[in-house]
């Protein structure tokens, strides 16, 4: 059964993908320290309209 | 400049923790608004006494404009450093290096503005100590090991206002529509000293910037400050880009949609002015391996540590060898099991359940494209999960210890 090995297959390289990924997030988080600055308090009167819905 | 307690007359140093001039000889404690920079002209001036440089030097603090540091020169690096008081520059903050000298008295261009330092050095410690503990992939070596050098640093700042606007247009899911967007910016801070690289300098943000004070030297005591030498053609740059980018970012958020947005074109107008220059509050800690300095920054604020360890090689690889195994064998385990394997093998006539004969329902038809599919999507996966391991990796490269050396590089001239 072809479908049953090629199957058997992906869930192996789908376990390797996942153990990269879980040991990728926990390095960065374990690592690295600070992120990009949260720096929208220096923004003021933001505002945002739908050209569509502004009133004519 | 350095200030002298009026009471036994020993050096002065601001001490965050009490947001004053503490006397380290008698614990004396004092404001720092009580010994503004006129006062000790007034106080000295004596008109029949011959000018010497010191006066000199306290007339052109009178103008508002500039102010007299000692200026410390490492012969390592190159690394310059403002040293005020009494404290004597014995280390580079840059590169760990002891060649240190006195260089100059020099003038300054006098800040309009200081964040002092809320955070004290034991504080900046801890708060380092803790995330390194918590580490999993930290070495033993950083979580035993002392600093061999601590600084608090004033990080000169341009701080820029102004107004930007933008009309774009955005894939909404399978909907195009068009947003009309405006806002004004106050104090946008730009680092102004080259010695930091623009990516360490912003993930400090944020600071408080309505909690700054006008300038006194007084808060100067105790710590050293950067030289600011970006010119404000290069400033108002890094500012339009900063701006965008917040404003790109709040434009995708206040859109809100639980379908994907992309922006398609933007048209931006803009105009930004430069507001004000103020010193911002950052503390050096450098811990020192095998002759390789790392350094972490900590906002001297709000106690939010910047900085990137090196990582334990053998632990991450036997975490990733064991979640591995342990997944492999899960699913060799279930395919085993309910006996889909060894029937596909050949090698058990009979199989527990009904999946396999459901499947031999799909084998005639269409199973090597199913296969194929299934195939495809986990190697996928495989790859995505192989490809952000990689780039962490390279990023924890890149950063680890990206201040001193990037500092380092260009001082000796290798500038890329």
């Amino acid at each position: 059964m072809i479908l049953v090995l090629l199957g058997y297959i992906a869930s192996i390289m789908a376990s390797a993908g996942l153990a990269f990924l879980f040991v990728a997030n926990i390095l960065r988080i374990s690592n690295s320290y600070g992120s990009e600055g949260e720096s929208q308090s220096c923004m003021k009167k933001f505002k945002c309209v739908d050209v569509d819905q502004r009133p004519r | 400049m350095a200030k002298n307690c009026p009471g036994c007359g020993a050096p002065l140093e601001y001490d965050p923790g009490f947001d004053a001039l503490v006397c380290g000889s008698c614990g004396n404690i004092i404001d720092p608004k009580s010994l503004p920079d006129a006062n000790d002209f007034y106080l000295n001036y004596d008109p029949d006494e011959p000018i010497d440089l010191e006066t000199t030097l306290e007339e052109e603090e009178l103008s508002g404009e500039t102010y007299d540091c000692h200026i410390y020169t490492c012969s390592q690096c190159g690394g310059e450093v403002i040293v005020s008081g009494t404290e004597a520059s014995t280390k580079c903050i840059y590169c760990g290096s002891t060649a240190v000298v006195f260089s100059r008295i020099a003038k300054e261009q006098r800040p309009d503005y200081i964040l002092p330092f809320k955070i004290t050095k034991e504080e900046a410690l801890t708060n380092v100590k803790r995330k390194l503990l918590a580490g999993l992939f930290v070495p033993k070596f950083f979580k035993k090991a002392e600093p061999t050098v601590v600084r608090g640093i004033y990080v000169p700042y341009f701080l820029y206002e102004g107004w930007y606007k933008d009309t774009q247009r955005f894939q909404v899911g399978q909907v195009t529509k068009i947003y009309d967007g405006s806002c004004d910016f106050v104090d946008i801070p730009v680092e102004a000293c080259q010695a930091l690289a623009d990516q360490t300098s912003s993930q400090l943000d944020p600071f408080h910037l309505n909690e700054k004070v006008p300038f006194e030297t007084s808060y100067l005591m105790g710590f050293y400050s950067n030289i600011q030498d970006l010119s404000l053609r290069q400033a108002k740059a890094q500012v339009q880009s900063r701006a965008r980018a917040m404003f790109d970012a709040e434009m995708i958020r206040s859109i809100n949609s639980v379908r994907s947005v992309n922006r398609v074109t933007s048209v931006p107008t803009s105009e930004f002015a430069f507001s004000s220059y103020a010193l911002l509050p950052v503390w050096f800690i450098t811990f020192e391996k095998k002759g390789t300095p790392y350094t972490f920054l900590v906002n001297g604020q709000t106690g939010k540590v910047v900085g990137t360890v090196p990582w334990n090689r053998a632990l991450a690889g036997i975490m990733l060898g064991g979640l591995f195994v342990a997944m492999a064998g899960l699913s060799t385990w279930f395919f085993i099991q309910s006996g889909i394997l060894p029937a596909a093998l050949g090698l058990r006539s009979t199989v527990r359940g009904s999946s396999f004969s459901k499947l031999q329902e799909y084998s005639d038809t269409g199973e090597i494209m199913g296969g194929i599919g299934i195939l495809s999507a986990a190697s996928g996966l495989f790859w995505y999960g192989f490809t952000q391991f990689k780039k962490v990796v390279r990023n924890l490269d890149l950063s680890r210890s990206v201040v001193t050396f990037i500092f380092s590089k260009k001082r000796q001239g290798d500038v890329k």
